[in-house]
């Protein structure tokens, strides 16, 4: 994203320097001396946007790694690490482990490092350089392009290098020790500081040369013109040239960029990361090792990677250097520049993404921005990515970090437009080849061996004959020689056309069941007729075919079947009215093919609100209602559609109003108010996995105006792979026109039903645990009666045993479904990532919105057993644990004084903070709200984890004035009311809401534009955005259908304003400001680095 | 029905028993009658007016009714008349007589002893509201004055009036009381119509609140049941009757459908926008509570229609707000037919049956006591304290839920008697028992179970017996819903004028009677109020130890029999201070077809006789055909109610017994015994009853014996004797049709008999007529008389069919043809394979080892005057 103009206004000073060119200089020194204690790794912009840069960077700390093999490590890698120095093309060996290729870069990341070091914390980079040392080392291959360029920047850092340089020898050696804690001794005596940090400096700095552009672009001032050209320009430097080096460096490189930019990043923080990092890296690594460059270079990586990093870096490389040291010498708390503090950047360029290149796995870009998956082997990051980007080999090595291991497994995640379509393979009866041990399906990983008449299994190891069809001979790489020619051997992902032995029975045709809600409450609030208009209008959308089949009830202190054969005179309603034991009221005929029934049920639906216009009965049988409608689709599954307006209060599952009692007890304070978070009883659940066992998914859509105890509720979507929307205060205004949208996403989306899912994984790690919306009745398979596009499963893992540094560890994710044509299928999702025993490749290689959104389901996960305090307080160490131990493991060697962030999580502390305000974690607020946001999070993806905390905030009121070259949507603001004024329109959205704050003193004339008033008094709070002649209005509309887009969400659009409640919960959402319920984000950071400063004394 | 060889077999078994010890003695007992030496007057057009009743078919019996005619002229001749306002001569004659209640003794043992020794037991049969038109004065529009508590009986002509005092004395307890002030104008000149001696019956129209604001009185209330687990034939047969029925009905009679099967599909009338129904499951048994919540309908069970509704309890939860709780629930499920006609036709159009599967091997799925249950429970909540019918088709046995008789599983037959007997019918017992509840569930509501079966199956009336007895309801049972015994039947119940069955509602019998007199109880068609009393008996009949009763359901044609007991005080048997004369008054508050409530007092006196050795006037006051109809239903109660016992047996030795004391005979003198004309057809009767369906139960099912028993226990005397000894008539060109002996001897070939079974009334074409009538003769117009024969029988049966309810099942056959069995089992066997050889031609034999008529009664004799 280009820099909101009012981020450049202020940052400019800093940044001005970085956009230009070399935002290092200028923004580094200002930024280091604003962070009085913030020191960043800085990779490229690791969170936002940063992650592609990210990846760059891993170029470079494959390098890196080279060097520490020389070092003493000795790792085999070493001579890879040659080639690196050699030539680009090197960087291909390098990858087998950058390790080895670091010695020569080794030195020069250590060099620069040093400089960033040098610049502020000599020491504490040395530390980290051993790990980042290692990734430095790939940089100096890079250096050399980057070299070039990027050389003068760095320069600057080189000096700091100084200090570094000491520790560079070691770093090569203490990168890979580094991790464990002996290296560190070994680095421990040049650096002086731990050995090991010794090495992340070294990447500290180079990344810090990096941050330091990157930092420039950080500030988003400068940075952003910087990033863009670099990363423009970048990527396709990389793409040509680089592209081998960074391939792998580009993998691991971002974090190696993350870890190194912590060391120098404070830079970085300046400016935006993104854009110098590429720079920083490069010349880092000419100077020194490059290790620091390799770091930056990241960024780019996932697109860029592949394209020389010379190139690319050449250009930031300067900018780099500068801004790193600037960045990392933050010393004074006190002295905390709030616009150089770390802050995602919007990025806008669309990048390449291939899944593995040279043989490695490459690094993802950033779950939120936009990227065009190739898959070459590694299923793309949109269908699963794991936390760490480097699995640990030991347990104790991934607790030291205190990173989850975690994988986010999204099966029917979106493609973007442009992607490959998952190939489709079918292997007849004989069904798809998998392991005979494990059970596994065939994939890219397998390895044939024997002229092909065996092949290992890559997860378990166990050999297999390969069946007589299927032998093919080896090429002289060991491939198979048509490996290229099926899918299966070469596509990370791929569907398999399910055989006899995956039926159980015929595959379910699509079934949606509606119920509708038509008690008083819900027909006077006009809840009913919004949901019959919705789904009237939505059964257009429905997949089309015979099998397609549908079905209706309605619901009061009864429930109200309909049959809607086509035959009869009238349609038929039979009430059940035991809501106690529920039954179904007819054999067949309730659900019918939708082709058999449209017009009879459309004209039910539009008689529906009039027929119950009169209904006094108050009661609502949701419960009992549901089950009844699961007992009329028992036989085939299906979708379950209910329209809930109010707390059911009758019949089997019915709830009382808890809200009530809850109040009470948190008047009194104790009492564990979060048990009225949890589900009153097993009712619910019972129905649940009777629902689940019989592939009924259940959604529910609550249009209500009061407490529904989404808690107990939730229980049955959650169970059954559905979700629960949530329209509060329905409003029959604005509300009917997103419940047709939801409705309509609900039944349009990519889904599937009836499915099993198990994730599969190397020997040495094992499944641990299942996060997400479904039932699971075995310990290793989870049961999904649907699972659509929006729904993302959480997959933990533990170690059982060691995992071999050298080798890669598989992920393999098997999904067996019914489509909504009736065919079954079997979609496979691969990845298999390199293992390492380096703590600091563990930190370069994080993945921030990853872990983040681990983060987030662990919390919602915890709300209801424990109390608010004790959660935030758990969110606060998490973060607080991974960065000290990134200070102590990986950048010890950096005064105390010092807060030094790991580049590619740099924004943890930020989210971490965002997460604490949010609605789930506040201490104020509704039951039912907090409720909702709990279920919400258990299935949420990984792209809106983030938004759904900390969203996006962007002024509306000036969109006209905009260059039409600019992106669609305008950069967004900072989240604090300084960006906020009162003269302004403004969009705050979360993928789910879209608050618009109107200002107090805003011109007349756009409330004309945009809203249709002419004074704000007029203007209503339920707002149904129209589309007015103008083109302001035409450019809101624009700008908010594409957000709808992105979030794949129909925003529900409130006007707030100030010195109202609405205004309130806008403010709530401005989580950089200092509220009641939690520290402004300086205060925080200041919070944090007391904390780990205390932990490390 | 079943083959007459079954017959046979069985009843050679039975005679054993009386002929144990019997010397055969040659000759039938010349004192036996001719049953059927009446010629039966042929009604014509004009005198239908009587009602059915007095098309019956006049039995033998029908002599003994002089007895009424002797003892009420006595009365009137002593009591001082006025003009008689409208009576006597107009109405026909009542074989019950006016005030149709027949005793089966008119005259009182005055001791327990004299009164065992009597053996058949002192019993009333009562009709509560026969025909409203023989009596001797129009209902009189004001309440009826009550002798004082605990007494309460009602004024009556056998009271002493002294007019001077303006004071009455109640001849049952005695007492004294004064007339109130409105009866001030009474005087000798001046009798109100309730003193008029041949006003022993009379009735009272009871106003209702305040005297000139009477309100409408509530509309009849019709709630369909109707099984769609048939065939789909079965069901459009149903359809068209629904369909007549429905035009039927006055437009403001409520009406209101459930269909069941699998699930019992509850309609709501009221509801226009489309067809809504409401479903209940068939296995769960539910309570009337729960049933009236489930329809909203909880608040509703405090008002009657038409009267201010209690208000709401504030604290009472109202469990369905969408309808006011006042008797909402009355339009949306019932509604005059005026209103819903549309709605039911579309309804009955898309009625299809059941739509749940029915797997292999098993019966289909059918919930017939859940559909009751909801009924039952609607009515409640809707109608309760009003006369309302559920009107319930079945078409077969209920298998799942409350109720249920038998399992899905068509490997498991249907309880048969000998199941019952042997204790092997696991699911009898606990129907019953439910059955039981719903009775008193309606019972307590007034309201009625009207049961029509039509399956080749049974359908549970044994157990559904209970529910249907206890609430005075109607039943019928047939083959198919396409038969015409269930077509016509079920229409007759909705016609009015004529054929009107006056379906009354509500009622309510109260007992007095004289203080040496207790009640045992009643069997028929009623419940016990369990108002115990002084007048209650120690030992129990049917329904006892109580001095009134509830029929919610009752008509012209529902009979009741009293059982009493003598039980003389000490006092009251000191010579001199006896009263000669005792009295029983019937007390009967019912609502009426038009829908007021009335009271009809019946108020009877008879003579206590003296001493063991006045037999005499015993025997004067028998009354054989009542006494044969007490004895069968009795014996049936018995059979019911005690487990092993030998109805045959039992029957004989009260024969036996009878005859010994009654008879006239020189002792161990077989020869010498006869009997008196008032015992004549006992023993035929009773010889014709041990072979009928009630004591021979074995060849029938469980259900029909249940249907069987209880048409005898509610049908009046004259047509209860038809079912025990049917009647025949003879029609040839030799003579006027006339009745003859039910005997094989009366078949001839050029003879065509006329069967009356109750049940079903046969045509038996000799086999000549046969021979003559297939060859068409009766279209030539030269046989003209032959056709007039053809026709004869038919306009006979006709006739009977059409003043019966149920309708009987009308057989025409031909001699030696299969159908011939409805007769040839009905028939004494004095001709059987045995005796083919002097059977002159053209006549017919019976293939049984049953003992004949004639054997029979020379057992009898031969025992009778044993020592």
């Amino acid at each position: 994203m280009s820099s909101s103009p009012p981020q450049q206004s202020r940052p400019p000073p800093p940044f001005a320097a970085a956009p230009p060119q070399n935002p290092t200089p200028a923004p580094a020194f200002p930024p280091s001396s604003a962070f009085s204690n913030l020191q960043i790794s800085r990779g490229p912009a690791p969170p936002p946007g940063a992650p592609r840069s990210g990846l760059t960077p891993q170029a470079a700390p494959p390098a890196g790694f080279p060097s520490r093999p020389s070092s003493g490590m000795g790792i085999a890698a070493p001579p890879a690490v040659r080639p690196f120095p050699g030539s680009p093309p090197a960087p291909v060996p390098p990858f087998p482990r950058a390790q080895a290729a670091s010695p020569p870069f080794g030195v020069p990341p250590a060099v620069a490092a040093a400089p960033a070091v040098a610049m502020q914390q000599p020491r504490p980079f040395g530390g980290p350089p051993p790990g980042i040392g290692g990734p430095p080392g790939a940089a100096p291959p890079f250096g050399g392009p980057p070299g070039s360029a990027a050389a003068a920047p760095f320069g600057g850092a080189p000096a700091p290098m100084s200090q570094p340089q000491q520790q560079p020898p070691q770093f090569g050696a203490p990168p890979p020790v580094a991790m464990m804690s002996q290296p560190p001794p070994q680095f421990g005596v040049p650096p002086g500081v731990g050995a090991q940090p010794a090495a992340p400096p070294q990447f500290g700095r180079p990344a810090l040369s990096g941050p330091p552009a990157a930092a420039g672009i950080g500030s988003s001032q400068a940075m952003p013109p910087s990033f863009g050209s670099q990363q423009q320009q970048a990527p396709p430097t990389f793409g040509g040239p680089a592209p081998p080096q960074f391939g792998r460096p580009g993998a691991q490189p971002p974090f190696g960029a993350a870890q190194a930019a912590p060391m120098s990043q404070q830079a970085p923080f300046m400016g935006p990361l993104r854009g110098n990092a590429p720079a920083f890296g490069n010349a880092p690594w000419q100077t020194q090792g490059a290790g620091s460059g390799a770091m930056q270079p990241p960024m780019r990586m996932p697109g860029m990677p592949p394209n020389t990093l010379g190139q690319g870096m050449p250009p930031t490389t300067p900018t780099m250097p500068y801004s790193p040291h600037a960045g990392t010498q933050v010393s004074t708390p006190s002295k905390i520049d709030p616009n150089q503090i770390p802050r995602p950047m919007a990025e806008t360029s669309v990048i390449i993404f291939e899944t593995r290149q040279g043989g490695q796995a490459a690094i993802p870009p950033a779950a939120s921005s936009e990227f065009i998956v190739k898959d070459t082997g590694n299923c793309s990051p949109r269908l699963m990515r794991c936390s760490v980007n480097q699995i640990p080999c030991t347990a104790d090595l991934l607790t030291t970090s205190g990173m989850p291991l975690s994988l986010m497994v999204q099966p029917f995640s979106l493609p973007h437009p442009s992607e490959e379509p998952i190939q489709l393979v079918d292997f007849g009866d004989m069904g798809p080849i998998r392991c005979s041990r494990c059970k596994a399906y065939i994939n890219p990983f397998m390895r044939f061996v024997d002229q092909g008449r065996h092949f290992i299994c890559n997860l378990c190891g166990h050999s297999n004959d390969t069946p007589r069809e299927y032998i093919c001979n080896l090429g002289p790489d060991g491939r198979r020689r048509d490996a290229d020619d099926r899918p299966e051997l070469c596509r990370g992902t791929v569907e398999f056309v399910a055989s006899k032995e995956f039926l159980v029975r015929d595959p379910m045709p699509a079934v949606y069941f509606f119920l509708i809600d038509v008690s008083m409450n819900a027909v006077q609030t006009g809840a009913t007729a919004a949901a019959c208009s919705a789904i009237s209008q939505a059964i257009s959308d429905l997949p089309e075919g015979p099998r397609t089949m549908v079905g209706i009830a309605t619901y009061d202190s009864a429930i109200h079947f309909y049959s809607l054969k086509r035959a009869q005179q009238q349609p038929l309603m039979l009430i059940v009215p035991d809501v106690q034991d529920v039954y179904t009221p007819l054999q067949k005929d309730l659900i019918l093919p939708v082709s058999e029934c449209r017009e009879n049920l459309e004209q039910l639906l539009e008689s529906i609100p009039t027929m119950f216009e009169n209904n006094r009965v108050a009661d609502s049988a949701f419960g009992a209602a549901t089950k009844a409608g699961f007992l009329a689709m028992k036989s085939t599954g299906g979708k379950l559609l209910v329209f809930q307006s109010v707390l059911p209060s009758l019949g089997v599952g019915s709830l009382s109003a808890r809200e009530a009692e809850g109040r009470a007890n948190i008047s009194t304070s104790d009492k564990e108010p979060h048990k009225l978070l949890q589900p009153v009883d097993k009712t619910l659940k019972t129905m649940a996995l009777e629902f689940a066992e019989y592939q009924v998914c259940v959604d529910v859509f609550l249009t209500t105006q009061s407490y529904v105890d989404i808690a107990s509720i939730s229980v049955v979507p959650n169970t059954t792979g559905g979700r629960v929307y949530y329209y509060y205060p329905f409003s029959a205004r604005s509300d009917p026109a997103k419940l047709f949208n939801d409705l309509r996403w609900n039944i349009s989306r990519p889904q599937g039903f009836e499915a099993v899912m198990r994730v599969r994984c190397s020997q040495g790690l094992q499944v641990q645990d299942y996060f997400g919306n479904f039932c699971k009745r075995v310990p290793t398979d989870i049961d999904l009666p649907s699972i659509d596009s929006d729904k993302t499963i959480m997959v933990t893992f533990k170690h059982d045993d060691k995992l071999q540094e050298n080798s890669e560890c598989g992920f393999q994710c098997a999904l067996l479904y019914t489509n909504v044509y009736g065919q079954r299928r079997i979609r496979v999702m691969n990845l298999s990532l390199p293992c390492t025993n380096m703590l600091s490749n563990l930190f370069r290689y994080a993945d921030l919105e990853t872990q983040f959104a681990c983060f987030l389901k662990q919390a919602g996960n915890g709300i209801p057993t424990s109390t608010l305090l004790h959660i935030r307080e758990e969110v606060t160490n998490t973060c607080i644990n991974i960065l000290q131990s990134y200070r102590k493991y990986c950048a010890s060697v950096t005064s105390s004084g010092q807060l030094i962030l790991p580049e590619a999580l740099k924004l943890l502390p930020l989210y971490t903070l965002a997460l604490i305000k949010s609605v789930g974690l506040r201490n104020e607020g509704r039951l039912d709200d907090r409720s909702y946001w709990i279920s919400l999070v258990s299935s949420i993806s990984v792209s809106l984890a983030v938004p759904m905390v900390f969203p996006r905030l962007i002024p509306i009121h000036d969109l006209t004035s905009r260059g039409d070259d600019d992106s669609l949507i305008p950069s967004p603001l900072m989240l604090n009311s300084e960006n906020t004024h009162e003269d302004g329109v403004y969009l705050l959205e979360n993928g789910e809401d879209g608050l618009i704050y109107v200002g107090n003193v805003v011109d007349p004339t756009i409330l004309q534009q945009m809203f249709g008033v002419s004074s704000l008094a007029a203007l209503p709070s339920q707002v149904v955005l129209e589309q007015f002649d103008n083109e302001l209005s035409r450019k809101v509309n624009e700008v908010i259908n594409e957000i709808r887009r992105q979030r794949c969400s129909y925003l529900r659009l409130r006007i707030c304003r100030r010195g109202e409640p609405s205004g309130d919960i806008f403010r709530s959402y401005l989580v950089e400001d200092k509220a009641p319920g939690g520290p402004s984000y300086v205060e925080f950071l200041v919070h944090v680095h007391r904390q780990i400063q205390s932990k490390l004394t | 029905m079943h083959d007459p060889r079954d017959l046979i077999h069985r009843f050679s078994l039975n005679t054993s028993a009386v002929s144990a010890s019997a010397a055969s003695s040659a000759s039938p007992s010349p004192k036996c009658p001719n049953p059927n030496r009446k010629t039966k007057p042929k009604p014509t057009p004009t005198q239908q007016n009587t009602k059915p009743r007095a098309r019956e078919t006049p039995r033998p019996g029908t002599r003994t009714s002089p007895i009424f005619p002797q003892i009420s002229d006595h009365r009137i001749a002593s009591t001082p008349m006025a003009a008689d306002p409208s009576t006597a001569g107009a109405a026909a004659p009542d074989p019950d007589g006016p005030d149709a209640v027949r005793l089966t003794w008119n005259a009182f043992p005055r001791s327990k002893v004299e009164a065992s020794r009597c053996v058949v037991p002192l019993a009333a049969a009562i009709s509560p509201v026969r025909s409203p038109e023989s009596l001797a004065s129009p209902p009189l529009p004001y309440p009826p004055l009550r002798c004082k508590p605990p007494c309460s009986a009602l004024l009556n002509p056998f009271a002493r009036v002294d007019f001077a005092a303006k004071i009455w004395i109640c001849p049952i307890c005695y007492s004294r009381n004064h007339f109130p002030p409105h009866y001030s104008a009474i005087s000798e000149a001046n009798v109100p119509a309730e003193l008029f001696p041949q006003c022993s019956t009379i009735e009272y129209i009871v106003p209702t609140g305040v005297p000139g604001s009477q309100p409408a009185p509530p509309p009849p209330v019709f709630l369909f049941v109707i099984d769609t687990c048939v065939i789909e034939e079965e069901l459009e047969y149903v359809k068209m009757s629904m369909r007549k029925a429905v035009a039927l009905l006055p437009e403001h009679a409520l009406v209101g459908l459930v269909t069941f099967g699998t699930q019992v599909h509850l309609h709501e009338l009221g509801f226009s926008d489309l067809s809504k129904l409401y479903v209940f499951r068939g296995t769960k048994e539910m309570s009337k509570e729960q049933i009236l919540d489930q329809l909203g309908l909880a608040g509703a069970g405090a008002g009657r229609p038409g009267f201010p509704k209690m208000p709401q309890q504030p604290g009472a939860p109202q469990i369905n707000g969408m309808h006011p709780p006042a008797n909402a629930g009355v339009s949306r499920f019932l509604l005059p037919v005026s209103e819903c006609e549309c709605t039911l036709s579309t309804l009955l159009d898309e009625l299809q049956p059941d739509q749940w599967p029915v797997e292999t091997g098993n019966r289909a799925i059918r919930c017939t006591g859940v559909a009751l249950s909801v009924a039952a429970g609607l009515l409640g909540a809707c109608m309760p304290g009003t006369g309302a019918r559920i009107i319930a088709l079945l078409g077969g046995p209920c298998t799942e839920g409350p109720g249920m008789i038998v399992s899905k599983d068509l490997s498991e037959p249907v309880r048969s008697h000998k199941d019952l007997d042997k204790d092997a019918a696991p699911h009898f017992q606990k129907a019953v028992k439910f059955y039981d509840g719903l009775a008193k569930q309606l019972v307590s509501q007034g309201h009625v179970l009207d049961v029509f079966a039509s399956a080749l199956d049974q359908v549970g009336l044994a157990e559904m017996k209970v529910a249907i007895e206890r609430t005075g309801g109607l039943v019928v049972l047939s083959e198919s819903f396409g038969h015409s015994v269930f077509k016509d039947s079920f229409k007759r119940i909705f016609e009015g004028g004529e054929q009107s069955l006056d379906l009354s509602f509500n009622g309510t019998l109260e007992i007095n009677c004289s203080k040496d007199i207790k009640v045992q109880g009643i069997i028929g068609p009623c419940t016990s109020l369990e108002k115990k009393g002084a007048l209650c008996a120690d030992t129990v009949v049917g329904q006892g130890n109580t001095t009134a009763w509830k029929m919610c359901g009752l008509d012209r044609n529902t009979s009741l029999t009293v059982f009493f007991d003598v039980s003389p005080s000490e006092r009251s048997s000191q010579p001199g201070h006896q009263n000669p004369d005792l009295y029983i008054q019937f007390v009967t508050s019912y609502q009426h077809p038009e829908g007021q409530m009335r009271i009809r007092v019946t108020t009877i006196c008879r003579k206590w006789v003296d001493g063991s050795t006045n037999t005499e006037e015993l025997v004067e006051g028998f009354d054989q055909e009542t006494a044969a109809v007490v004895l069968a239903r009795y014996i049936s109660l018995k059979m019911e109610m005690e487990e092993e016992f030998d109805a045959t047996r039992w029957l004989d030795r009260s024969l036996i017994r009878l005859c010994s004391r009654f008879g006239d005979y020189r002792k161990d003198d077989p020869s010498s015994f006869s009997l008196h004309s008032n015992f004549s057809l006992f023993p035929q009767f009773m010889f014709n009853l041990r072979r009928s369906q009630f004591v021979q139960v074995f060849n029938n099912s469980p259900d029909e014996t249940a249907y069987f028993r209880m048409l005898l226990n509610r049908e009046s005397i004259t047509n209860s004797v038809a079912m025990i000894q049917p009647s025949l008539i003879s029609f040839s060109f030799d003579s006027p049709p006339s009745p003859v002996f039910l005997d094989v001897a009366s078949i001839a070939a050029d003879r065509i008999l006329l069967l009356d079974a109750y049940f079903s009334v046969v045509i038996f074409h000799g086999m000549t007529i046969a021979q003559w009538r297939n060859m068409g003769y009766q279209n030539q117009p030269e046989h003209q008389q032959f056709a007039q024969l053809l026709q004869a029988p038919h306009e006979e049966a006709q006739i009977i069919i059409k003043g019966r309810f149920p309708v009987p099942r009308l057989v025409v056959c031909d001699q030696h043809g299969s159908q011939a069995r409805f007769l040839l089992a009905k028939l004494n066997p004095s001709a059987t394979y045995n005796s083919a050889h002097d059977v002159p031609p053209g006549s017919d034999i019976i293939f049984t080892d049953d003992v004949s008529f004639q054997v029979f009664c020379e057992h009898l004799q031969r025992l009778a005057v044993q020592s």
